[in-house]
């Protein structure tokens, strides 16, 4: 790294050090907050000029390929590239077994199944829609792209938070579900894209949500949502003009070697979850950077960083120290799968986390 | 709703800040940037909430953010030496620059070029990774980080030469 680039580096990490407390920040969001809903109120409804219906010829001829998840790990050639974004967990060559063996034995027995590592893998995953141009114009590029347990998720946000309004697209293999409302909720039957559809809104402060949901083909359920910056008719027009594409997503977790023929189930800023195709249920395997906590279990090298290997009734656990991200990696594999000891452990020496990852309170597998 | 926001906010409201501080290199545009962002998210924190990663979500609205406000002249401009777009042959091993007076260099710097620097080596990001969080091609974002390495080296040899004069805003 040339001079200048060291002190750059030098110079952004001590600012990082002068920031401030945050004291007095949720007051401040709070008055921010009300002074933008009155902001709202008065300054009438938004108006979005939607271009014509788009009424997309062919519209539902949708790419079998951008179907709902699970999405199909496609090995990568060759060892992932290392970018410079990440931490490395270590290379398989410096891993050494625990000193105490988990309870995973490696090989399958009754009710189990084993678990091979083979390829490498980057955690990559794609949203199979595309927000009609002129919508997607007054968001932000980018909209951020996840998949969890096997339902995909785009968010875009939108330019003017004044005038429009956030738009979260989510494509699900089965029918999605709503937690129990905190407010008063209106459905109402929709036409969408040749199909019936639900406009469900539910009457919350400081912003009623929208949420249209309809059945695009067997295995794929699509929503929108978004909220009353919206008329109700604007909602159906801009699920109609939805278009098949690939709208990729950043892969903050890149895996040197990877479960023999896993299909990701989870893929976010803060963990990976790998699935075996065929068997539904809860993942075969999961990855989470987690908050700093101490590492509880049997001690253990993983490329050199200290680590602890645990078992209890919900599976073996292997959490991994990642100090210069203020982090702990997490590997969980639950109960009714098995991985042998040494492979948990190379398998999480391969492991690449982004300094773009989130460190999360909760595991995947919690 | 209210209670689960105000809990994100209490918990990573440093964080965020330090995200902030260090894209705009102002305690005072970091703390504006972030109530303006969770002022915004509050509204639609039904929604977020349910992500997986709210905060990634609210990271990449604060980098938007920053590189849409309108510059705030009190905040950020400051008197400092030139930042030029020309490279000097001063060998920089041999000079003698604080992590102060870099700090003024980089706050010289256009908002764009900050950004790109600030991802590529505070956050570590690859060129690609950066260009997908600013919308840009590939090659821009790379002629950006040269364009804006090369002010500061120009402006680190014009310190070692002894010139100051006042920055000038790109």
């Amino acid at each position: 790294m040339a001079e200048i680039e060291r002190l750059v580096r030098d110079t952004l990490d001590e600012e990082a050090q002068r920031s401030p407390s945050g004291v007095g920040l949720l007051p401040a969001v709070h008055a921010r907050s009300r002074q933008l809903a009155r902001r709202r109120r008065t300054g009438g409804a938004a108006v979005v000029v939607v271009g014509a219906l788009a009424a997309v010829a062919g519209f539902l001829v949708v790419d079998p390929s951008g179907g709902a998840a699970p999405v199909r790990v496609v090995a990568a050639t060759g060892t992932p590239t290392t970018p410079s974004a990440s931490v490395s967990i270590g290379p398989a060559t410096q891993v050494t077994s625990p000193s105490r063996t988990p309870s995973a034995s490696g090989s399958a027995t009754a009710g189990t199944t084993a678990l091979t590592l083979s390829a490498p893998l980057d955690a990559a995953v794609a949203f199979p829609y595309l927000l009609d141009p002129t919508v997607a114009g007054r968001m932000h590029p980018n909209p951020t792209v996840t998949l969890v347990k096997g339902v995909l998720q785009a968010a875009y946000e939108a330019r003017d938070g004044e005038r429009d309004a956030d738009i979260t697209l989510t494509v699900s293999p089965v029918e999605p579900r709503f937690p129990p409302a905190s407010a008063p909720v209106r459905e109402t039957p929709q036409r969408v894209r040749g199909h019936q559809g639900t406009l469900r809104t539910v009457d919350l402060r400081p912003a009623a949500e929208i949420t249209l949901t309809w059945q695009q083909r067997p295995g794929q359920w699509v929503q929108l949502r978004t909220d009353d910056t919206y008329r109700d008719r604007q909602v159906v027009t801009f699920a109609e003009g939805l278009a098949p594409g690939r709208l990729s997503g950043a892969a903050e977790f890149a895996f040197a070697t990877a479960p023999a023929g896993a299909t990701l189930t989870t893929s976010t800023a803060s963990g990976v979850g790998f699935g075996v195709r065929g068997q539904d249920g809860p993942a075969a395997l999961t990855v989470t950077l987690l908050t700093p906590r101490p590492l509880s279990g049997a001690p253990v090298r993983v490329a050199g960083r200290p680590g602890a290997v645990s078992s209890d009734a919900s599976g073996t656990h292997l959490l991994v120290d990642v100090p210069d991200r203020g982090a702990v990696l997490r590997v969980s594999v639950p109960a009714g799968y098995t991985l042998a000891p040494g492979d948990l452990v190379r398998f999480a020496a391969g492991i690449h986390v982004s300094r773009q990852a989130v460190p999360t309170d909760r595991p995947l597998d919690g | 709703m209210t209670t689960d926001f105000d809990e994100f906010v209490v918990s990573r409201g440093p964080v965020l800040l330090r995200f902030a501080h260090v894209l705009s290199g102002d305690g005072y545009l970091a703390e504006d940037l972030v109530q303006e962002v969770l002022a915004r998210v509050h509204r639609r924190w039904g929604r977020i909430s349910r992500m997986e990663s709210p905060e990634a979500y609210v990271r990449k609205a604060i980098l938007r953010e920053y590189l849409s406000w309108r510059r705030r002249k009190a905040s950020t401009e400051k008197v400092v030496h030139e930042v030029t777009d020309q490279a000097t042959g001063h060998d920089l091993e041999h000079q003698v620059v604080t992590r102060d007076q870099m700090s003024q260099l980089l706050a010289a710097l256009p908002r764009t070029q900050r950004a790109v620097l600030v991802l590529r080596f505070y956050y570590d990001l690859p060129d690609d990774k950066i260009a997908e969080h600013l919308g840009w091609a590939r090659p821009t974002v790379r002629s950006t980080a040269a364009r804006a390495l090369a002010k500061l080296r120009g402006a680190v040899g014009a310190m070692g030469a002894g010139t100051d004069s006042e920055v000038r805003h790109g």
